[in-house]
């Protein structure tokens, strides 16, 4: 929605993102003149987003620093979210945004709620880096215009755009873990107002690799198929994109010589329109109309465990936005929700909200919004929610934030990788959960030695009034999912800074802290395969014309508390682990080649799978996964460019 | 210490230029720096939108104007010069 309006909103606070026509050979090379100075600085990859709301763009520039070959691998260069396997046989990743889960982040793409139910356990493998223009990463309480789902924050995928320049783009990557990617973009101008694109991807994973000798697949070995056509058209007052995108996985895990198991066989397809009628640019009056519609198709065998489930989901929204004045604006809109995976889950939720901003000069940026909506199944709930941002002058801002959240629990379609566990799964009649979510954030802009450093200090608190709880210690025979039943909440602390060291060269610094808790059994206990802390390092060179770019990063990953142990089959707690990765790119007219290594240092947790050799038995368990699963991997790639200039 | 003899013994020079079409967004000078970076001798390239202006710095043994001019035409701009070459010391 944001890129439909950019050009109606973009007086308020979105000026930038209309700039993102990347093609894979630009420059990243920034060039500002003031008055007769004239300063020559490298762009940023990750960029602050204008506006009330917390919040990072993490631009094409950010994605070249690795091979990023999905959603999942995008995030390792920069301090914004964590990434880590929630289960060591199927492959299944989870975002940890503010120390939690990510279900509590909303996922959206073009900026419409995706990626809902069964599609969360694998949803960061289904987007293909080489398709992405770009992700926008909301930390805290966000927008009530996008639902009242997100808790910890949002994070927006866009992808490349079909009015951009045309051509086409072709990227094919290795590993040296048996991994091959294709992928494919190309668009056409078929006038001045309409243009149509293609994005296609291949991925496959062939290899039978088991590093620890524990008789298991280290990854679950992925081959998936995936295709999306674009549409966009740019009247004089309407506006529209829409798109369809199918996509196929077949992800294949287990022992690699015996008999235990797991397949999952995944058919996605998927449909968007977004349209938006301009009915007064000078004041940025318009009203838009969003749909997404997907069917997800999961089959799923863990051993001989099966779950099938065919989720369908439609959502729709029609909002109407103006500014009134220079200073005050408003969005306002109803939108519906409608979730079926079968006869007992389903929920048809509609809803209405209106959000007002108010905006002084941007030095003070005020964002009230409120959302009443009725679910089927727990009734009329509200979510109010409210931003502040102060820019005194130029070298700090100050943003603060509070909002409420909820969550309907699709409890086994969230968690069905649970299943891989030889522990029993009991899930409880859950309650919608309900959290608030409050935050303050600075950032500092400060200059030294003709160069700014950027800082940035932030700390969250989520407390939840209503949780569904994933308890592996109560009983050492079963995973249950149930009702929170006392506190439950995240402290996160974090602190980044980034500098241009020498012509050319940026570092980045950050450390987090979590302080993550809830109730288990009546006992209020951290929560567990959570790491108490979080360290990045990066650098990253491009020489002066940008033909050759360096890039390096050092994670430290802090321990945490490992679920009880039973029978001392694993310690209490996990330590700490280092990751180092590094890139080299070499950048041509119409080309670029890669080669980087990722786990560069080698570390993996040794004992990934719990007692991997009897899974049949109630204590072998591949889901306590807080570490890298396989070693040192190198890859090389290269980007194609065809008839862009 | 040879190497950075012969650098300094580079005839470095710096050439202003103006395009037809002219160069009014970030997308043109990203194509402009994207694309003339590879051509043979060039050391810097500076774009300014306020002034419309390429300001590049090449090895004039390498290269020259005219050249780069013809590398403005490969990505269809026309590029004419608006300031004497000045050698740079």
């Amino acid at each position: 929605m944001k890129y439909i309006l950019t050009s109606i909103m973009m007086m308020l606070y979105l000026s930038a993102f209309g700039q993102e026509k990347d093609s894979l050979q630009t420059d990243t090379i920034k060039t500002q003149n003031l008055s007769d100075v004239t300063i020559t600085s490298r762009r940023t990859g990750t960029r602050k987003m204008g506006g009330a709301v917390n919040g990072v763009m993490i631009n094409k520039e950010e994605l070249f620093k690795a091979a990023c070959c999905n959603l999942g691998e995008s995030f390792t260069t920069n301090p914004s979210v964590d990434v880590n396997y929630s289960d060591a046989a199927t492959g299944a990743k989870q975002i940890k945004l503010l120390g939690l889960s990510g279900t509590y982040v909303q996922m959206l793409t073009e900026n419409l709620p995706n990626f809902r139910g069964a599609a969360a356990p694998y949803a960061l493998d289904y987007v293909p880096g080489p398709w992405m223009s770009g992700i926008q990463v909301s930390k805290g309480a966000s927008s009530v215009k996008n639902g009242y789902e997100s808790i910890t924050g949002q994070i927006d995928v866009e992808y490349l755009k079909p009015d951009d320049e045309e051509g086409v783009t072709l990227n094919l990557y290795g590993n040296t873990k048996s991994r091959m990617d294709a992928n494919a973009d190309a668009n056409i101008h078929l006038n001045s107002q309409l243009s149509t694109e293609l994005l296609a991807h291949y991925q496959d994973d062939y290899g039978h690799h088991d590093e620890n000798d524990d008789g298991f697949l280290d990854q679950a070995n992925v081959r998936q198929w995936n295709l999306q056509n674009r549409w966009h058209y740019r009247g004089y007052n309407f506006i529209f994109h829409g798109g369809i995108s199918m996509m196929k996985e077949k992800r294949e895990g287990g022992q690699t010589e015996h008999h235990y198991k797991i397949g999952i066989e995944t058919n996605r397809y998927e449909g968007y329109m977004k349209h938006a009628f301009i009915l007064d640019p000078a004041h940025g009056t318009n009203i838009a109309v969003m749909t997404n519609l997907s069917m997800h198709q999961l089959e799923a065998n863990y051993g001989h465990k099966h779950y099938d489930v065919n989720q369908k989901n439609a959502y729709t929204q029609m909002l109407f936005e103006t500014n009134f004045t220079k200073q005050h604006s408003l969005s306002a809109g109803l939108s519906l929700n409608y979730d079926y995976l079968n006869r007992d889950e389903k929920e048809t939720t509609p809803g209405i909200y209106a959000q007002y901003t108010y905006n002084l000069n941007d030095k003070v940026v005020a964002m009230a919004g409120l959302r009443a909506d009725h679910s089927s199944r727990y009734g009329t709930f509200v979510t109010p929610r409210f931003h502040l941002k102060l820019t005194p002058n130029e070298i700090v801002s100050l943003r603060l934030s509070v909002g409420k959240g909820y969550r309907t629990v699709w409890a086994l379609a969230e968690n069905n990788y649970l299943l891989a566990s030889g522990r029993q799964l009991v899930i409880d009649d859950l309650k919608q959960e309900q959290a608030w979510n409050s935050g303050i954030s600075s950032s500092f802009y400060i200059p030294i030695l003709g160069k700014t450093l950027k800082l940035n200090a932030e700390y969250y608190h989520t407390h939840f009034n209503r949780q569904a709880v994933i308890d592996y210690d109560s009983n050492p025979t079963e995973i249950r999912i149930t009702n929170l039943d006392g506190k439950s909440y995240s402290n996160t602390f974090q602190i980044d800074a980034s500098y241009l060291l020498l012509e050319g060269m940026e570092l980045t610094v950050a450390w987090r802290l979590n302080d993550v808790k809830s109730t288990y059994g009546g006992k209020l206990m951290e929560k567990p395969l959570t790491s108490r802390y979080k360290g990045l390092v990066t650098a990253s060179y491009k020489t002066p014309l940008g033909i050759w770019q360096f890039d390096a990063t050092l994670q430290l990953n802090g321990g945490g508390r490992m679920p009880t142990p039973v029978d001392g089959l694993w310690e209490e707690r996990f330590h700490a682990y280092e990751q180092v990765s590094a890139q080299i790119t070499r950048w041509f007219r119409h080309f670029s080649v890669y080669i980087g290594g990722e786990n560069l240092s080698g570390f993996r947790q040794k004992q990934p799978i719990i007692n991997a050799a009897d899974p049949w038995s109630s204590t072998f368990d591949p889901t306590m996964v807080w570490g890298p699963v396989h070693g040192a991997m190198f890859y090389a790639g290269i980007r194609v460019n065809i008839g862009r200039l | 210490m040879l190497t950075a003899m012969v650098a300094l013994a580079k005839d470095i020079k710096t050439v202003v230029l103006k395009t037809q079409p002219e160069m009014h967004c970030e997308s043109c000078e990203k194509k402009i720096k994207g694309n003339l970076r590879f051509e043979k001798g060039i050391k810097n390239i500076i774009t300014d939108l306020k002034t419309k202006t390429v300001t590049i710095e090449y090895d004039a043994d390498k290269t020259n104007v005219q050249n780069i001019i013809k590398g403005f035409k490969k990505i269809k701009y026309e590029a004419t010069e608006v300031k004497k070459d000045k050698s740079k010391k």
